[in-house]
């Protein structure tokens, strides 16, 4: 199955392409509703904020760097900082950590080599979070995952700010080491 | 206030490639990335762990028609109003209020001291026309000056020249930053003016400040 590059749905989307912007819309919507509904917890809302990362991807497409990452780690973190931004603005929602990393389906409509490729880091990935001690985890999954500052992380698990950064600081040291540890031999 | 040194900076590493730390902190870790290579890549592999978080959320079907909106929407011809922002100010006022109290609660927690000789550092915030925080510059004792200029509230998108100046002495340009989703960031040097009324600014197209921070050179240490 032939597809469209990711930087290249974006540049196309740069230079006015409805088209790409529809295809982009199409390949990333669920990623990005789904993100923002882990982080905001009600459907409308979700909707609202998945949009308005969508079309601000389609307003802001030319000055996307890829050196400074990937399409997808642009594009989550804008939706990543329209939830938080949400959420701010209104009563905090109950976020449990373990439910925002049980799934984690491969996005539908990228070329093969990279469906194998998120595939398998995302099942590493996912395999080292679950070897974490438990407040580890959910430190590193509310900072990763769902975007909260280290203060935030503190005030929603009712520990100090210190423990927060703490257990943020070793969990993700952890999972640099238990990925080293298993990268497959070439 | 000093600069970080590398143990200082590895310990806030998690948090900048999680993209979760905020204000001086970050401008401050920023600085020393500038000039330490093995920083960098620490904070390298971080980042490409942060990635991979990041992808872990699960992937849900949005409600019928979403695509659909979307397509509509984009293909619609553009106008742009002054209400969304407007709104967005409104809306995030108090978010702001708190990140700025909180970047200033963390700083003054204090840090581990560090046998790595780093350069003094000062921090101004950044205000729009109204007065208001609209991010911060970081800029380091040494000449030329390392600067990390980051803003994250309420600057509208758009391309603006950074421009140092004092009053009666003209402005100089010392390069340009893409403000994009509401925030960018800008890392460089220069050579800072003299006396106590210097300002870094951002201009628009129309040459016109549309936000500025008061800035005094740190006494080298």
């Amino acid at each position: 199955m032939w597809s469209v590059a990711d930087d290249a749905l974006l540049a196309g989307m740069a230079a006015g392409d409805a088209d790409a912007a529809s295809a982009f819309v199409e390949r990333f919507q669920r990623r990005v509703y789904g993100l923002a509904y882990t982080i905001v917890g009600d459907a409308r809302s979700a909707e609202d904020v998945a949009q308005e990362a969508l079309l601000r991807a389609w307003r802001h497409a030319g000055v996307f760097d890829a050196r400074r990452g990937s399409v997808t780690t642009w594009l989550l973190t804008i939706t990543r900082n329209l939830s938080i931004d949400a959420l701010r603005v209104r009563r905090p929602v109950a976020i449990d950590p373990d439910r925002v990393i049980d799934l984690a389906p491969v996005a539908p409509g990228r070329g093969p080599a990279e469906i194998a490729l998120v595939r398998h880091d995302v099942g590493r990935l996912r395999e080292a979070l679950t070897g974490l001690p438990d407040e580890q985890r959910r430190a590193v999954v509310l900072a990763g995952v769902v975007g909260l500052s280290a203060r935030e992380v503190a005030e929603r698990e009712d520990i100090p700010i210190g423990t927060a950064k703490t257990r943020i600081r070793t969990a993700l040291g952890r999972l640099r080491v238990a990925m080293a540890n298993e990268e497959p031999a070439e | 206030m000093n600069g970080l040194g590398c143990a200082a900076s590895r310990e806030a590493a998690p948090e900048l490639a999680l993209g979760i730390l905020d204000g001086a902190e970050r401008a401050e870790v920023l600085l020393h990335l500038a000039t330490c290579p093995r920083c960098q890549r620490y904070v390298s592999e971080l980042a490409g762990l942060a990635d991979g978080l990041s992808r872990l959320a699960p992937e849900l079907e949005p409600p019928a028609g979403f695509a659909e909106r979307i397509d509509a929407e984009i293909r619609r011809p553009r106008r742009r109003t002054r209400r969304r922002l407007v709104t967005a100010i409104a809306a995030t006022a108090a978010a702001a209020t708190i990140l700025a109290v909180a970047t200033v609660q963390i700083i003054d927690a204090g840090r581990t001291p560090t046998s790595v000789a780093a350069p003094a550092l000062h921090t101004a915030e950044m205000v729009g026309d109204n007065g208001a925080r609209v991010g911060h510059v970081a800029l380091s004792n040494t000449s030329p000056s390392s600067l990390v200029v980051n803003v994250d509230y309420a600057v509208p998108d758009g391309r603006y020249a950074l421009e140092l100046g004092q009053p009666d002495a003209g402005r100089q340009r010392i390069g340009a930053i893409t403000i994009a989703d509401g925030r960018g960031e800008w890392i460089g040097t220069a050579a800072l003016p003299r006396g106590p009324d210097a300002s870094l600014m951002l201009v628009n197209a129309e040459g016109v400040a549309v936000c500025h921070a008061a800035i005094t050179q740190p006494q080298a240490s």
